[in-house]
């Protein structure tokens, strides 16, 4: 099977996994959308929808909410210095992410969360943390680490964590 | 200070001459290529550095890892092995991996320089042969043993070692200055590490040498058995290829210095597999796993020095080819590779950072290559022709991971540390030494899962007296064409046992000084000598 249609046919078992609330359900209620949006150069508007659901939700607990455009703009700069292979892989991955049945997904997870809890984005992450095929592991660890690495690349989160950043050196 | 880099030019943002011409056109300025440009120019030869890096230099080095992971490492720090179970820290800048190393500068292990002589039939790389030149190199690079006592995250690895009665030592530093401040990672900001940008490459550059930033090595041009040069490409401030084959130097002589998955890359480009069907296989990478112990009062192992001690109480275990043995060092902590290393999200994740600097982390290199079960990667192109590592862990590696795993863990309780976390996504903290060790022997040995990274790429290109089963002869020779050398740790046959800087340095200063010569050039006195 190709890596695209694995990813496909997985993504639809993830959204059965979900049950009780219907993927039609979740796209009549979608009409809020993140809007915004940052310049980019590798992911497109409905990439950044996906990242500002997952960016919040990866950051966990974090006392100073990290900058979802800040955060945007990291990942996007970190993919391009990538080399094209990579970058066509997780092309692939964020399609897959933001269209179709997993928009729908995740948009509708996005919706609910500050009534109902982030607990459907967490339960996906956690599907594919620990998901028997190696793909969706990768496909876990890739995009967790753009995430995170971008979310701490930022001075804002590292009183948090009790980093107080590089001497100050006279040069 | 400031250093002068003159005749340097930069291929993201100048217009490339079409053709150039030198004696020799080194490709990478690493710590082989950084080597080779000084003793060569000294000998009066006209050389070309080729990097596909940027130049950047203590000026641009902040301390600050979102940069300095852009700015100089290959594929943003995240390189990895192509089932993504490694991950790789490779330099990518003009010093090459000399940029960004935390210093540690060993001598290669009389052991592995002996079952190179026996199993692969090297000539002239024996420990005392190769002792003036490791003599020449500490001096030239200030290298000694650290003197200022370590940063906490290397003492309570030191303090875990006394208690168990294992050995450990201070390591020997390429520092000069050096004010302690633990970031040699991105790049040192006041020029103290003596690494190939501030010591051999200004040096050459003054002899009339001339270096070409931001152009990778497409391919090497062949004619009637002899290397004619190189072609080049251009490359923007992304890393990314601008204009392919811009630039063909023309040269009497070719060094492949392009790092054990950049030389051998070059070489799968040029078709030069064909005649060396070896090209690119045994690759090894030193693989690296960590513990992670949470200790009782800050260790902020962000500061100081990253690796002032070390122990080689397991490095020959089960001596020099059995089960694979392993070297204990410390990382340095930082923010960003912390927290993406610490593979969880949302609260967990969170929980995990919070410590951050109560954390006190131990690694382990394994020497891979030693055993016939072991036998390493291979640099493989995409369909970009991009260089790719395919390194399968197997069982003999589980293996070596799982006993430095257990033997870090008992280090951070003799240390009195709280609690251990191995770096395994199936891993928590556990609270005493019995707890880490039942789990630890149950950690599923699987790719992905037993988080494993490597600084160290070696081989690729082995040295050998055996055509068969080598790439080049013990000079570096590619086999066939003798105008053509590799000099970078791509010749290594195996791992090493110990951080490997110090062992490019030396083996290519001796290499080179043969080729220098060769070449008709006039080694310089304190190079004669030796």
């Amino acid at each position: 099977m190709k890596r695209r249609q694995f990813f496909k046919s997985l993504m639809g078992t993830s959204v059965l996994m979900l049950g009780g609330v219907s993927a039609f359900q979740w796209y009549q209620q979608s009409s809020i959308e993140y809007s915004n949006h940052v310049k980019t150069e590798f992911l497109t508007a409905d990439d950044q929808v996906v990242l500002s659901v997952l960016i919040p939700i990866i950051a966990g607990d974090l006392p100073q909410a990290p900058n979802i455009e800040t955060t945007i703009l990291n990942v996007d700069e970190a993919i391009l210095q990538l080399p094209l292979r990579t970058q066509a892989e997780l092309r692939e991955l964020f399609d897959l992410l933001s269209t179709g049945v997993s928009r729908l997904l995740l948009a509708g997870v996005w919706l609910n969360w500050q009534k109902a809890g982030s607990q459907h984005v967490i339960d996906f992450l956690d599907d594919w943390r620990e998901h028997s095929l190696s793909l969706l592991q990768q496909a876990y660890i890739g995009l967790r680490l753009l995430v995170v690495g971008s979310i701490y690349a930022e001075p804002d989160h590292w009183a948090a964590i009790g980093y107080p950043g590089p001497y100050p050196i006279n040069q | 200070m400031t250093i002068a880099y003159p005749n340097t030019f930069d291929y993201s943002n100048e217009t490339p001459a079409t053709e150039m011409e030198c004696d020799v056109v080194i490709v990478g300025t690493g710590a082989g290529g950084g080597i080779a440009a000084e003793i060569l120019s000294r000998s009066g030869l006209k050389v070309v550095m080729v990097e596909e890096g940027p130049l950047k230099t203590s000026a641009d080095f902040k301390m600050q890892e979102k940069q300095a992971y852009a700015d100089l490492y290959q594929e943003v720090a995240g390189r990895q092995t192509i089932d993504k179970s490694i991950q790789i820290l490779q330099g990518r800048c003009v010093g090459g991996s000399t940029t960004v190393n935390w210093t540690s500068s060993f001598r290669t292990p009389e052991r592995t320089l002996s079952y190179w002589k026996e199993r692969f039939g090297i000539k002239g790389l024996s420990s005392s042969e190769l002792k003036p030149w490791f003599q020449w190199v500490e001096q030239r690079l200030n290298i000694a043993p650290w003197s200022i006592p370590p940063n906490q995250n290397n003492q309570l690895l030191a303090d875990g070692l006394r208690k168990l009665g294992w050995e450990y030592n201070v390591i020997p530093r390429n520092v000069s200055g050096c004010a302690n401040l633990g970031y040699c990672g991105m790049g040192c900001p006041i020029n103290a590490k003596q690494s190939m940008l501030v010591s051999c490459i200004p040096m050459a550059l003054s002899l009339g040498s001339q270096l070409i930033a931001r152009a990778r090595a497409e391919q090497i041009l062949v004619e009637k058995e002899q290397v004619r040069g190189v072609m080049l490409s251009s490359v923007d401030n992304r890393g990314q290829v601008k204009q392919k084959n811009v630039t063909f130097i023309r040269a009497r002589q070719v060094i492949l210095a392009a790092g054990a998955i950049g030389s051998p890359a070059i070489l799968l480009r040029s078709g030069l597999q064909k005649a060396n069907p070896l090209v690119g296989k045994r690759t090894f990478l030193h693989p690296v796993t960590a513990t992670i112990g949470l200790m009782s009062e800050k260790v902020n192992g962000f500061y100081g020095a990253p690796q002032s001690i070390y122990s080689d109480e397991f490095l020959w275990r089960d001596g020099v080819t059995g089960e694979m043995g392993y070297k204990l060092e410390v990382p340095p902590l930082h923010p960003l590779l912390a927290s993406t290393l610490l593979r969880h999200h949302g609260e967990k994740h969170f929980q995990l950072m919070q410590n951050f600097a109560f954390y006190q982390a131990n690694l382990a290199l394994l020497r891979d290559g030693f055993n016939d079960l072991s036998i390493g990667g291979e640099v493989k192109l995409d369909k970009y022709d991009y260089p790719q590592l395919d390194y399968s862990p197997n069982e003999i590696l589980w293996r070596g991971i799982r006993h430095a795993t257990l033997s870090m863990a008992e280090v951070q309780f003799a240390a009195g540390a709280k609690k251990v976390i191995p770096l395994h996504m199936d891993a928590t903290f556990y609270s005493t030494l019995k707890r880490a060790r039942d789990a630890i022997m149950n950690l599923p040995a699987k790719a992905l899962r037993w988080q494993i990274m490597s600084a160290h790429v070696m081989g690729g290109c082995a040295m050998g007296s055996d055509a068969s089963e080598s790439v080049c002869n013990s000079k570096g020779q590619l086999r066939g064409l003798d105008n053509l050398s590799i000099l970078d740790g791509s010749i290594f046959p195996t791992s090493l046992g110990v951080n490997p800087q110090l062992s490019i340095y030396a083996i290519v200063a001796k290499l080179v000084a043969q080729l220098a010569q060769k070449l008709g050039g006039n080694l310089p006195q304190d190079l004669k000598a030796l």
